[in-house]
Protein backbone atom coordinates (compact mmCIF):
# COMPACT_ATOMS: atom_id res chain seq x y z
CA UNK A 1 0.00 0.00 0.00
CA UNK A 2 1.34 3.36 -1.05
CA UNK A 3 0.78 6.79 0.45
CA UNK A 4 0.99 9.72 -1.93
CA UNK A 5 0.71 13.34 -0.83
CA UNK A 6 0.60 15.85 -3.66
CA UNK A 7 0.81 19.62 -3.24
CA UNK A 8 -0.61 19.61 0.24
CA UNK A 9 -1.26 23.08 1.60
CA UNK A 10 -2.52 23.43 5.12
CA UNK A 11 -2.91 26.43 7.40
CA UNK A 12 -4.45 27.15 10.79
CA UNK A 13 -6.26 30.28 11.91
CA UNK A 14 -4.38 32.12 14.62
CA UNK A 15 -4.93 35.51 16.31
CA UNK A 16 -2.16 36.96 14.14
CA UNK A 17 -3.74 35.65 10.92
CA UNK A 18 -3.39 32.42 8.98
CA UNK A 19 -0.51 30.25 10.12
CA UNK A 20 0.81 28.30 7.15
CA UNK A 21 1.90 24.78 8.10
CA UNK A 22 2.51 23.18 4.70
CA UNK A 23 2.77 24.76 1.30
CA UNK A 24 2.81 22.36 -1.64
CA UNK A 25 4.14 19.46 0.39
CA UNK A 26 4.89 16.32 -1.60
CA UNK A 27 5.69 12.96 -0.05
CA UNK A 28 5.56 9.47 -1.53
CA UNK A 29 5.78 6.48 0.74
CA UNK A 30 6.17 3.10 -0.91
CA UNK A 31 4.53 -0.14 0.12
CA UNK A 32 6.14 -1.87 3.09
CA UNK A 33 8.39 1.11 3.71
CA UNK A 34 9.17 2.17 7.28
CA UNK A 35 9.46 5.96 7.28
CA UNK A 36 10.24 8.20 10.23
CA UNK A 37 9.61 11.91 10.36
CA UNK A 38 11.82 14.08 12.53
CA UNK A 39 11.54 17.79 13.12
CA UNK A 40 11.20 20.57 15.66
CA UNK A 41 8.08 21.09 17.76
CA UNK A 42 5.21 22.66 15.88
CA UNK A 43 6.52 21.83 12.42
CA UNK A 44 3.36 19.93 11.51
CA UNK A 45 4.35 16.31 12.13
CA UNK A 46 1.15 15.40 13.96
CA UNK A 47 -0.89 17.54 11.56
CA UNK A 48 0.48 15.41 8.74
CA UNK A 49 -0.82 12.22 10.38
CA UNK A 50 -4.20 13.84 11.02
CA UNK A 51 -4.43 14.74 7.34
CA UNK A 52 -3.54 11.24 6.23
CA UNK A 53 -5.95 9.47 8.57
CA UNK A 54 -8.77 11.86 7.72
CA UNK A 55 -9.27 13.43 11.16
CA UNK A 56 -8.38 16.79 9.63
CA UNK A 57 -10.02 17.35 6.26
CA UNK A 58 -9.34 21.07 5.98
CA UNK A 59 -6.50 21.20 3.44
CA UNK A 60 -5.90 21.57 -0.25
CA UNK A 61 -3.98 19.12 -2.40
CA UNK A 62 -4.34 15.41 -2.88
CA UNK A 63 -3.80 12.51 -0.49
CA UNK A 64 -3.93 9.14 -2.18
CA UNK A 65 -3.76 5.81 -0.40
CA UNK A 66 -3.16 3.25 -3.10
CA UNK A 67 -4.01 -0.30 -2.19
CA UNK A 68 -5.10 -3.49 -3.91
CA UNK A 69 -8.64 -3.26 -2.55
CA UNK A 70 -8.70 0.54 -2.93
CA UNK A 71 -9.63 0.85 0.75
CA UNK A 72 -8.09 3.40 3.08
CA UNK A 73 -6.79 0.91 5.57
CA UNK A 74 -4.76 2.39 8.38
CA UNK A 75 -4.35 2.23 12.13
CA UNK A 76 -3.34 5.22 14.22
CA UNK A 77 -1.44 5.28 17.50
CA UNK A 78 -0.79 8.42 19.49
CA UNK A 79 1.80 9.37 22.07
CA UNK A 80 -0.67 8.92 24.92
CA UNK A 81 -1.96 5.37 25.25
CA UNK A 82 -5.57 6.68 25.48
CA UNK A 83 -6.79 3.48 27.09
CA UNK A 84 -10.38 3.73 28.25
CA UNK A 85 -10.36 3.19 32.03
CA UNK A 86 -13.76 1.47 32.13
CA UNK A 87 -12.70 -1.21 29.66
CA UNK A 88 -10.48 -4.16 30.46
CA UNK A 89 -7.28 -4.72 28.48
CA UNK A 90 -9.20 -7.11 26.22
CA UNK A 91 -12.07 -4.68 25.66
CA UNK A 92 -9.63 -1.83 25.00
CA UNK A 93 -7.77 -3.86 22.42
CA UNK A 94 -10.84 -4.92 20.50
CA UNK A 95 -12.54 -1.52 20.37
CA UNK A 96 -11.39 -0.93 16.79
CA UNK A 97 -12.66 -4.36 15.75
CA UNK A 98 -15.99 -3.69 17.51
CA UNK A 99 -16.41 -0.42 15.65
CA UNK A 100 -15.54 -2.10 12.37
CA UNK A 101 -17.90 -5.03 13.07
CA UNK A 102 -15.07 -7.56 12.95
CA UNK A 103 -15.57 -9.33 16.29
CA UNK A 104 -15.90 -13.10 16.11
CA UNK A 105 -15.43 -16.22 18.22
CA UNK A 106 -11.67 -16.24 17.59
CA UNK A 107 -11.06 -12.64 18.64
CA UNK A 108 -10.08 -13.46 22.22
CA UNK A 109 -7.55 -16.06 21.04
CA UNK A 110 -6.11 -13.52 18.63
CA UNK A 111 -5.80 -10.94 21.41
CA UNK A 112 -4.10 -13.52 23.64
CA UNK A 113 -1.67 -14.36 20.85
CA UNK A 114 -0.68 -10.71 20.46
CA UNK A 115 -0.46 -10.10 24.20
CA UNK A 116 1.72 -13.19 24.48
CA UNK A 117 4.16 -11.70 21.97
CA UNK A 118 4.50 -8.71 24.30
CA UNK A 119 4.65 -10.89 27.44
CA UNK A 120 1.47 -9.54 29.05
CA UNK A 121 -1.16 -12.18 28.27
CA UNK A 122 -1.80 -12.51 32.03
CA UNK A 123 -3.21 -8.96 32.02
CA UNK A 124 -6.01 -9.61 29.52
CA UNK A 125 -8.81 -9.07 32.04
CA UNK A 126 -7.12 -6.30 34.03
CA UNK A 127 -8.26 -2.70 34.03
CA UNK A 128 -5.79 -0.06 32.75
CA UNK A 129 -5.47 1.47 36.23
CA UNK A 130 -3.58 -1.64 37.36
CA UNK A 131 -0.99 -1.41 34.57
CA UNK A 132 2.44 0.23 34.52
CA UNK A 133 3.28 2.85 31.88
CA UNK A 134 5.13 0.30 29.75
CA UNK A 135 2.30 -2.23 29.98
CA UNK A 136 -0.23 0.41 28.98
CA UNK A 137 1.84 1.31 25.95
CA UNK A 138 2.10 -2.38 24.98
CA UNK A 139 -1.69 -2.66 25.16
CA UNK A 140 -2.06 0.45 23.00
CA UNK A 141 0.37 -1.05 20.49
CA UNK A 142 -1.55 -4.33 20.38
CA UNK A 143 -4.78 -2.31 19.91
CA UNK A 144 -3.15 -0.77 16.83
CA UNK A 145 -1.65 -3.98 15.46
CA UNK A 146 -4.72 -6.17 15.89
CA UNK A 147 -6.58 -4.16 13.26
CA UNK A 148 -4.15 -5.71 10.79
CA UNK A 149 -4.16 -2.51 8.78
CA UNK A 150 -1.73 -2.19 5.93
CA UNK A 151 -0.66 1.28 7.02
CA UNK A 152 0.40 2.13 10.57
CA UNK A 153 0.54 5.78 11.57
CA UNK A 154 2.44 6.23 14.82
CA UNK A 155 2.77 9.53 16.65
CA UNK A 156 5.68 9.22 19.13
CA UNK A 157 4.36 5.97 20.57
CA UNK A 158 7.50 5.13 22.52
CA UNK A 159 8.39 8.56 23.89
CA UNK A 160 6.83 8.29 27.33
CA UNK A 161 8.34 4.99 28.44
CA UNK A 162 11.67 4.06 30.00
CA UNK A 163 14.62 3.24 27.78
CA UNK A 164 14.70 -0.55 28.27
CA UNK A 165 10.98 -0.95 27.64
CA UNK A 166 11.32 1.35 24.65
CA UNK A 167 14.02 -0.86 23.10
CA UNK A 168 11.93 -3.96 23.78
CA UNK A 169 8.82 -2.42 22.23
CA UNK A 170 10.71 -1.04 19.24
CA UNK A 171 12.18 -4.49 18.53
CA UNK A 172 8.90 -6.34 18.84
CA UNK A 173 7.04 -3.75 16.83
CA UNK A 174 9.74 -3.63 14.14
CA UNK A 175 9.67 -7.40 13.63
CA UNK A 176 5.89 -7.57 13.53
CA UNK A 177 5.71 -4.71 11.04
CA UNK A 178 8.32 -6.28 8.78
CA UNK A 179 6.93 -9.84 9.03
CA UNK A 180 3.47 -8.59 8.10
CA UNK A 181 4.61 -6.20 5.35
CA UNK A 182 3.25 -3.06 6.93
CA UNK A 183 3.79 0.44 5.62
CA UNK A 184 4.75 2.52 8.64
CA UNK A 185 4.88 6.27 9.16
CA UNK A 186 6.47 7.08 12.52
CA UNK A 187 6.63 10.55 14.05
CA UNK A 188 9.48 10.84 16.51
CA UNK A 189 11.80 13.28 18.25
CA UNK A 190 14.40 10.61 18.81
CA UNK A 191 17.15 10.38 16.15
CA UNK A 192 18.34 7.01 17.56
CA UNK A 193 14.86 5.58 17.25
CA UNK A 194 14.39 6.91 13.73
CA UNK A 195 17.65 5.31 12.51
CA UNK A 196 17.09 2.08 14.46
CA UNK A 197 13.75 1.22 12.89
CA UNK A 198 13.45 3.09 9.60
CA UNK A 199 14.20 2.50 5.95
CA UNK A 200 13.92 6.22 5.40
CA UNK A 201 14.06 9.34 7.55
CA UNK A 202 12.40 12.59 6.51
CA UNK A 203 13.41 15.76 8.32
CA UNK A 204 10.94 18.62 8.52
CA UNK A 205 11.96 22.26 8.53
CA UNK A 206 11.11 24.90 11.00
CA UNK A 207 9.46 27.87 9.22
CA UNK A 208 9.00 27.70 6.27
CA UNK A 209 7.63 24.21 7.02
CA UNK A 210 8.15 21.31 4.70
CA UNK A 211 10.81 18.75 3.93
CA UNK A 212 14.35 19.73 4.75
CA UNK A 213 16.11 16.42 4.02
CA UNK A 214 15.05 12.93 3.00
CA UNK A 215 17.50 10.12 3.81
CA UNK A 216 17.28 6.55 2.60
CA UNK A 217 19.08 4.46 5.17
CA UNK A 218 21.19 1.79 3.52
CA UNK A 219 22.73 -0.51 6.08
CA UNK A 220 23.84 -3.94 5.13
CA UNK A 221 22.70 -5.84 8.22
CA UNK A 222 21.73 -9.48 8.32
CA UNK A 223 18.61 -10.03 10.49
CA UNK A 224 18.20 -6.32 11.04
CA UNK A 225 16.62 -5.23 14.30
CA UNK A 226 16.61 -1.95 16.25
CA UNK A 227 19.39 -3.41 18.44
CA UNK A 228 21.66 -4.66 15.63
CA UNK A 229 21.16 -1.36 13.78
CA UNK A 230 22.35 0.54 16.81
CA UNK A 231 25.43 -1.70 16.91
CA UNK A 232 26.25 -1.15 13.24
CA UNK A 233 29.18 1.07 12.24
CA UNK A 234 26.97 3.18 9.93
CA UNK A 235 24.69 4.13 12.81
CA UNK A 236 26.99 6.97 13.94
CA UNK A 237 27.35 8.17 10.33
CA UNK A 238 23.58 8.51 9.91
CA UNK A 239 23.25 10.02 13.35
CA UNK A 240 25.69 12.80 12.37
CA UNK A 241 24.00 13.35 9.02
CA UNK A 242 20.57 13.68 10.61
CA UNK A 243 21.81 15.71 13.57
CA UNK A 244 23.47 18.19 11.23
CA UNK A 245 20.32 18.44 9.10
CA UNK A 246 17.95 19.22 11.94
CA UNK A 247 16.95 22.90 12.11
CA UNK A 248 19.51 25.00 13.99
CA UNK A 249 17.57 25.86 17.12
CA UNK A 250 17.48 22.13 17.83
CA UNK A 251 21.26 21.81 17.48
CA UNK A 252 22.17 23.87 20.54
CA UNK B 1 -10.02 -2.36 63.37
CA UNK B 2 -9.00 -0.27 66.39
CA UNK B 3 -8.74 2.80 64.14
CA UNK B 4 -12.25 2.15 62.80
CA UNK B 5 -13.72 1.97 66.31
CA UNK B 6 -11.94 5.21 67.25
CA UNK B 7 -13.33 6.87 64.10
CA UNK B 8 -16.87 5.72 64.91
CA UNK B 9 -16.54 7.04 68.48
CA UNK B 10 -15.16 10.34 67.17
CA UNK B 11 -17.98 10.52 64.63
CA UNK B 12 -20.86 10.06 67.09
CA UNK B 13 -19.37 12.05 69.98
CA UNK B 14 -20.62 15.46 68.71
CA UNK B 15 -24.11 13.97 68.23
CA UNK B 16 -24.17 12.56 71.77
CA UNK B 17 -22.94 15.88 73.22
CA UNK B 18 -25.61 17.73 71.20
CA UNK B 19 -28.37 15.39 72.41
CA UNK B 20 -27.22 15.62 76.05
CA UNK B 21 -27.07 19.44 75.92
CA UNK B 22 -30.47 19.54 74.24
CA UNK B 23 -32.04 17.20 76.81
CA UNK B 24 -30.46 18.49 80.00
CA UNK B 25 -29.52 22.11 79.32
CA UNK B 26 -31.89 23.61 76.75
CA UNK B 27 -35.05 21.66 77.55
CA UNK B 28 -35.36 22.33 81.24
CA UNK B 29 -38.33 24.73 81.31
CA UNK B 30 -41.83 24.23 79.97
CA UNK B 31 -41.36 27.11 77.55
CA UNK B 32 -38.18 25.69 76.06
CA UNK B 33 -39.75 22.22 75.84
CA UNK B 34 -42.68 23.80 73.99
CA UNK B 35 -40.36 25.61 71.60
CA UNK B 36 -37.60 23.05 71.06
CA UNK B 37 -39.04 19.78 72.42
CA UNK B 38 -36.42 17.37 73.73
CA UNK B 39 -34.73 14.20 72.46
CA UNK B 40 -36.81 12.03 74.78
CA UNK B 41 -40.06 13.60 73.57
CA UNK B 42 -39.02 13.22 69.93
CA UNK B 43 -38.16 9.59 70.67
CA UNK B 44 -41.57 9.04 72.30
CA UNK B 45 -43.29 10.63 69.31
CA UNK B 46 -41.29 8.43 66.95
CA UNK B 47 -42.20 5.25 68.84
CA UNK B 48 -45.86 6.22 68.98
CA UNK B 49 -46.07 6.99 65.24
CA UNK B 50 -44.09 3.93 64.26
CA UNK B 51 -46.24 1.62 66.38
CA UNK B 52 -49.53 2.99 65.00
CA UNK B 53 -48.21 2.71 61.42
CA UNK B 54 -48.53 6.44 60.58
CA UNK B 55 -44.83 7.00 60.31
CA UNK B 56 -44.40 3.99 58.02
CA UNK B 57 -47.17 5.18 55.66
CA UNK B 58 -45.72 8.69 55.59
CA UNK B 59 -42.20 7.38 55.00
CA UNK B 60 -43.29 5.11 52.14
CA UNK B 61 -45.36 7.91 50.57
CA UNK B 62 -42.55 10.45 50.45
CA UNK B 63 -40.11 7.65 49.59
CA UNK B 64 -42.13 6.72 46.48
CA UNK B 65 -42.63 10.34 45.44
CA UNK B 66 -38.93 11.00 45.78
CA UNK B 67 -37.88 7.77 44.12
CA UNK B 68 -40.02 8.13 41.00
CA UNK B 69 -39.37 11.87 40.75
CA UNK B 70 -35.66 11.26 41.16
CA UNK B 71 -35.71 8.62 38.41
CA UNK B 72 -37.81 10.70 36.03
CA UNK B 73 -35.88 13.95 36.56
CA UNK B 74 -32.47 12.36 36.31
CA UNK B 75 -33.37 10.12 33.40
CA UNK B 76 -34.77 12.93 31.25
CA UNK B 77 -32.10 15.39 32.39
CA UNK B 78 -29.26 12.97 31.65
CA UNK B 79 -30.66 12.14 28.21
CA UNK B 80 -31.05 15.84 27.35
CA UNK B 81 -27.60 16.73 28.75
CA UNK B 82 -25.77 13.91 26.99
CA UNK B 83 -27.47 14.38 23.64
CA UNK B 84 -26.49 18.06 23.66
CA UNK B 85 -23.01 16.67 22.92
CA UNK B 86 -24.13 16.11 19.33
CA UNK B 87 -24.48 19.82 18.64
CA UNK B 88 -22.50 22.61 20.29
CA UNK B 89 -24.83 25.11 18.65
CA UNK B 90 -27.97 23.61 20.17
CA UNK B 91 -26.15 23.34 23.51
CA UNK B 92 -25.34 27.04 23.34
CA UNK B 93 -28.85 28.04 22.31
CA UNK B 94 -30.49 25.92 24.99
CA UNK B 95 -28.27 27.18 27.81
CA UNK B 96 -30.49 30.17 28.79
CA UNK B 97 -33.55 27.93 28.86
CA UNK B 98 -31.82 25.44 31.12
CA UNK B 99 -30.64 28.24 33.40
CA UNK B 100 -34.19 29.64 33.45
CA UNK B 101 -35.70 26.28 34.42
CA UNK B 102 -33.07 25.93 37.14
CA UNK B 103 -33.81 29.40 38.48
CA UNK B 104 -37.56 28.82 38.97
CA UNK B 105 -38.30 28.46 42.68
CA UNK B 106 -40.02 25.09 43.02
CA UNK B 107 -42.41 26.60 45.57
CA UNK B 108 -43.68 29.03 42.91
CA UNK B 109 -44.74 26.33 40.49
CA UNK B 110 -46.18 23.98 43.10
CA UNK B 111 -49.75 25.36 42.84
CA UNK B 112 -49.67 24.88 39.05
CA UNK B 113 -48.48 21.32 39.53
CA UNK B 114 -51.52 20.63 41.68
CA UNK B 115 -53.80 22.14 39.00
CA UNK B 116 -52.11 20.20 36.18
CA UNK B 117 -51.48 16.88 37.85
CA UNK B 118 -53.99 16.76 40.70
CA UNK B 119 -53.39 16.27 44.38
CA UNK B 120 -52.17 12.69 44.21
CA UNK B 121 -48.76 11.08 44.07
CA UNK B 122 -48.05 12.13 40.48
CA UNK B 123 -47.96 15.87 41.25
CA UNK B 124 -45.27 15.29 43.92
CA UNK B 125 -43.36 13.02 41.56
CA UNK B 126 -43.35 15.84 39.02
CA UNK B 127 -42.21 18.32 41.69
CA UNK B 128 -39.30 16.04 42.58
CA UNK B 129 -38.52 15.47 38.88
CA UNK B 130 -38.43 19.19 38.06
CA UNK B 131 -36.23 19.81 41.10
CA UNK B 132 -33.63 17.38 39.80
CA UNK B 133 -33.85 18.04 36.05
CA UNK B 134 -31.53 21.06 35.73
CA UNK B 135 -28.67 19.55 37.70
CA UNK B 136 -28.96 16.33 35.72
CA UNK B 137 -28.81 18.29 32.43
CA UNK B 138 -25.86 20.49 33.39
CA UNK B 139 -23.82 17.73 35.01
CA UNK B 140 -24.29 15.28 32.16
CA UNK B 141 -23.57 17.93 29.54
CA UNK B 142 -20.40 18.94 31.39
CA UNK B 143 -19.37 15.27 31.44
CA UNK B 144 -20.04 14.86 27.73
CA UNK B 145 -18.28 18.13 26.89
CA UNK B 146 -15.17 17.16 28.79
CA UNK B 147 -14.51 13.93 26.90
CA UNK B 148 -10.85 13.82 25.83
CA UNK B 149 -10.61 15.09 22.22
CA UNK B 150 -7.74 12.67 21.58
CA UNK B 151 -9.94 9.73 22.55
CA UNK B 152 -12.58 10.97 20.12
CA UNK B 153 -9.91 11.20 17.40
CA UNK B 154 -8.71 7.70 18.24
CA UNK B 155 -12.20 6.25 17.80
CA UNK B 156 -12.69 8.26 14.63
CA UNK B 157 -9.43 6.83 13.30
CA UNK B 158 -11.03 3.37 13.78
CA UNK B 159 -13.88 4.60 11.58
CA UNK B 160 -16.36 5.25 14.41
CA UNK B 161 -19.56 7.08 13.54
CA UNK B 162 -20.88 9.85 15.79
CA UNK B 163 -23.30 7.39 17.38
CA UNK B 164 -20.48 4.93 18.08
CA UNK B 165 -18.37 7.68 19.65
CA UNK B 166 -21.42 8.59 21.75
CA UNK B 167 -22.18 5.08 23.00
CA UNK B 168 -18.63 3.76 23.35
CA UNK B 169 -16.95 6.90 24.66
CA UNK B 170 -19.18 9.82 25.63
CA UNK B 171 -21.63 7.90 27.83
CA UNK B 172 -19.09 5.82 29.80
CA UNK B 173 -16.70 8.74 30.01
CA UNK B 174 -19.43 10.92 31.56
CA UNK B 175 -20.34 8.30 34.12
CA UNK B 176 -18.54 10.00 37.01
CA UNK B 177 -20.40 13.23 36.22
CA UNK B 178 -23.70 11.37 36.04
CA UNK B 179 -23.07 9.78 39.41
CA UNK B 180 -22.25 13.19 40.86
CA UNK B 181 -25.55 14.43 39.47
CA UNK B 182 -27.37 11.57 41.23
CA UNK B 183 -25.61 12.35 44.51
CA UNK B 184 -26.42 16.05 44.32
CA UNK B 185 -30.01 15.38 43.33
CA UNK B 186 -30.94 13.23 46.33
CA UNK B 187 -31.65 16.26 48.48
CA UNK B 188 -33.32 18.17 45.61
CA UNK B 189 -35.70 15.28 44.88
CA UNK B 190 -36.63 15.03 48.57
CA UNK B 191 -37.13 18.80 48.73
CA UNK B 192 -39.40 18.72 45.67
CA UNK B 193 -41.58 15.96 47.12
CA UNK B 194 -41.57 17.64 50.53
CA UNK B 195 -42.78 20.96 49.11
CA UNK B 196 -45.40 19.11 47.06
CA UNK B 197 -46.76 17.64 50.27
CA UNK B 198 -46.76 21.07 51.88
CA UNK B 199 -49.10 22.33 49.16
CA UNK B 200 -51.54 19.46 49.06
CA UNK B 201 -51.39 15.96 50.51
CA UNK B 202 -53.03 13.57 52.93
CA UNK B 203 -49.93 11.58 53.85
CA UNK B 204 -46.17 11.82 53.68
CA UNK B 205 -43.55 13.24 55.99
CA UNK B 206 -43.90 16.74 54.52
CA UNK B 207 -47.62 16.68 55.13
CA UNK B 208 -47.04 15.27 58.64
CA UNK B 209 -44.50 17.99 59.51
CA UNK B 210 -46.83 20.72 58.26
CA UNK B 211 -49.82 19.30 60.15
CA UNK B 212 -47.78 18.80 63.33
CA UNK B 213 -46.44 22.36 63.07
CA UNK B 214 -49.98 23.68 62.86
CA UNK B 215 -50.78 21.83 66.10
CA UNK B 216 -47.54 23.00 67.79
CA UNK B 217 -46.48 19.37 68.02
CA UNK B 218 -42.76 20.10 67.78
CA UNK B 219 -41.64 16.53 68.68
CA UNK B 220 -43.57 15.21 65.66
CA UNK B 221 -42.16 17.95 63.40
CA UNK B 222 -38.65 16.91 64.43
CA UNK B 223 -39.53 13.20 64.12
CA UNK B 224 -40.70 13.91 60.54
CA UNK B 225 -37.44 15.71 59.81
CA UNK B 226 -35.55 12.71 61.16
CA UNK B 227 -37.53 10.53 58.77
CA UNK B 228 -36.44 12.81 55.89
CA UNK B 229 -32.83 12.51 57.01
CA UNK B 230 -33.19 8.72 57.10
CA UNK B 231 -34.63 8.81 53.57
CA UNK B 232 -31.66 10.88 52.36
CA UNK B 233 -29.27 8.36 53.95
CA UNK B 234 -31.07 5.47 52.26
CA UNK B 235 -30.93 7.15 48.85
CA UNK B 236 -27.26 7.98 49.31
CA UNK B 237 -26.59 4.36 50.27
CA UNK B 238 -28.44 3.13 47.16
CA UNK B 239 -26.36 5.44 44.95
CA UNK B 240 -23.17 4.31 46.68
CA UNK B 241 -24.08 0.66 45.99
CA UNK B 242 -25.03 1.50 42.41
CA UNK B 243 -21.67 3.23 41.94
CA UNK B 244 -19.84 0.19 43.34
CA UNK B 245 -21.79 -2.02 40.95
CA UNK B 246 -21.05 -0.12 37.76
CA UNK B 247 -17.69 1.54 38.43
CA UNK B 248 -15.63 -1.62 38.59
CA UNK B 249 -12.39 -0.26 37.22
CA UNK B 250 -11.38 1.86 40.24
Amino acid sequence: MKIILQNITKSFNSPSGDLMIFENLNINISSNEFVSILGPNGCGKTTLLNLINGIDKDYSGLIKIKSKNNKQDFAYMMQKDLLLPWRTVYKNIVIGLEIDGRMNSHTRDLVLEYLDKFGISNLIDSYPMKLSGGERQKVALVRTLILDSEILLLDEPFSSIDYNTRLELQSKFYHLAKERNKTVLLITHDIDEAIAVSDRVIIFNQKPYGINKDFKLKMDIENRSPITTRQHSDFAKYFNLIWNSLPKNNNK
Amino acid sequence: MKGKIVNIILGITPLIIFLLLWEFVFSTSEKSIFLFASPSLVFESLIENISNGVFFTDFVTIGLETFFGFLLGNFTGIIVGLTLWYSKKIALLSKPYIVAIGAIPIFAIAPMMIIWFGTGLFAKVMMAAISTFTIAVTQSYEGAKNVDENQIHLLQSFGASNNQVFTKLVIPSSLIWLLNSLKLNVSFAILGAFIGEFISADSGLGYRALKAGGLYDIPLVIASILGIVLLAFLFSLLIYLFEKLIVKWK
